[in-house]
């Protein structure tokens, strides 16, 4: 290193840690005068930059990042409860355009599910089924056959009972819709395998499903006189 | 979250008074500067677990920091050419004599008159404090470009100073 490429080194970076320029600066007196020099003006430059830095300035950083979490959290917050509405939304229109839009297409729904419910072994004991029925102002005679399935459930209008008779010749399934009105007294359909008879009761109607029409005509006059609308 | 907070201040907490310094000179404006210095830290916070190697965090919120005000603020710099356009007051860290304030000035007129490709690596080197390796990777070019770029900013800042001095001395 020579005296030019010294000075070229103390333009550069004047706190190098090259042994050949800390030999020089200690034993050419020119490059020692060089140093001296450029270490004033790197102090001279030191001082220039050095400002001093806002007193808050460590508080407001902590604000900038405690109030960014808090929008964060409230953004997630809102987004979560936005996903959560919109997903209701979304189950709710896909349920509601599900739902049958007459009587007669919500008993073809039901009797396709109707293999998915669990008969009870034993018969359900009639102060339950009363019970049932009691949840819509309905009281229930003693005669209401051999149930082997009860339950609340959806059907046309509102909530109303699901409930699975047995009789001497099969099972019957019975829908009691205690807000649906029929167009007409009484609807007598097919659908695949089943008859379907719908009942105008006092109180909204019933739905009866069986293998037989003579099945239905067991059932519906039990019905009829068991079933007391309050 | 205690854990990344203690971890977070630990690593680059203390820097906040070099990165004003160095968003100061970036963005000439004390407000500017103040709002580039929390936005680095805020963008350093949610970056933090990408930090691999914790001895470079220093680096690393310098890098953030020139990100953020290429992103954000490189076009709000107000055009300042000389000390008396600036609108902060500049605050010296320490009492200075009046030939030492002279100096300092001529230097700070100078530094703004700098091309940025001059100021920058200066920047780095003496308020960052980094080795030319170090600026070299932080601006993205090669070792002798950041040499040669020093090299001419501190003789630009020299000459601007000797000329000025003599023209304060003629005077």
């Amino acid at each position: 290193m020579n005296y030019f490429e010294f000075r070229q080194q103390l333009l550069t970076d004047s706190f190098t840690k090259d042994e050949e320029f800390h030999r020089l600066r200690k034993e050419d007196i020119r490059c020692a005068k060089a140093y001296a020099e450029a270490m004033e003006f790197e102090k001279t430059l030191k001082n220039a930059f050095n400002i001093k830095a806002p007193s808050n300035l460590k508080d407001s950083i902590i604000l900038r990042q405690s109030t960014s979490h808090t929008i964060e959290r409230s953004i997630k917050k809102y987004a979560i409860a936005a996903t959560i509405f919109l997903s209701f939304l979304i189950i709710s229109s896909a349920w509601y355009f599900k739902q049958p839009k007459t009587v007669e297409q919500f008993i073809i729904a039901a009797i396709k599910s109707e293999s998915n419910v669990l008969l009870s072994q034993k018969p359900i004991p009639l102060n339950e089924v009363k019970k049932i029925f009691a949840g819509y102002d309905t009281a229930v005679g003693d005669d209401i056959g051999t149930v082997r399935f009860i339950h609340n459930c959806h059907t046309p209008g509102g909530l109303g009972v699901h409930m699975v008779v047995a009789t001497e010749t099969g099972l019957v399934t019975i829908y009691y819709m205690p807000k649906t009105q029929l167009e007409k007294k009484r609807i007598d359909f097919d659908t695949n395998n089943d008859k379907v008879a719908l009942v105008t009761m006092k109180k909204g109607s019933v739905a009866i499903i069986a293998d037989t029409t003579q099945q239905i005509a067991a059932v519906e006059p039990m019905l009829q006189k068991n079933l007391f609308f309050l | 979250m205690k854990q990344k907070e203690r971890k977070f201040d630990a690593l680059i907490g203390h820097l906040s008074d070099d990165l004003y310094r160095f968003a100061f000179w970036l963005c000439k404006n004390d407000a500017l500067a103040k709002d580039l210095v929390q936005e680095t830290y805020l963008r350093a916070w949610k970056a933090l677990d990408s930090l691999r190697n914790e001895k470079a965090a220093k680096s690393w919120i310098f890098m953030i920091l020139r990100r953020e005000f290429a992103r954000l603020f490189e076009r709000k710099v107000p055009p300042i050419t000389s000390l008396d356009d600036l609108e902060f007051d500049i605050e010296d860290t320490k009492p200075l004599g009046p030939d030492d304030k002279m100096e300092i000035d001529l230097v700070r007129d100078a530094i703004l008159k700098l091309d940025k490709k001059y100021s920058e690596p200066l920047m780095l080197q003496v308020v960052g404090g980094f080795s030319c390796d170090e600026i070299a990777e932080q601006l993205n070019i090669t070792k002798s470009a950041v040499m040669t770029q020093l090299f001419r900013a501190r003789s630009k800042l020299q000459t601007a100073l000797t000329r000025e001095s003599k023209i304060g001395k003629a005077l």
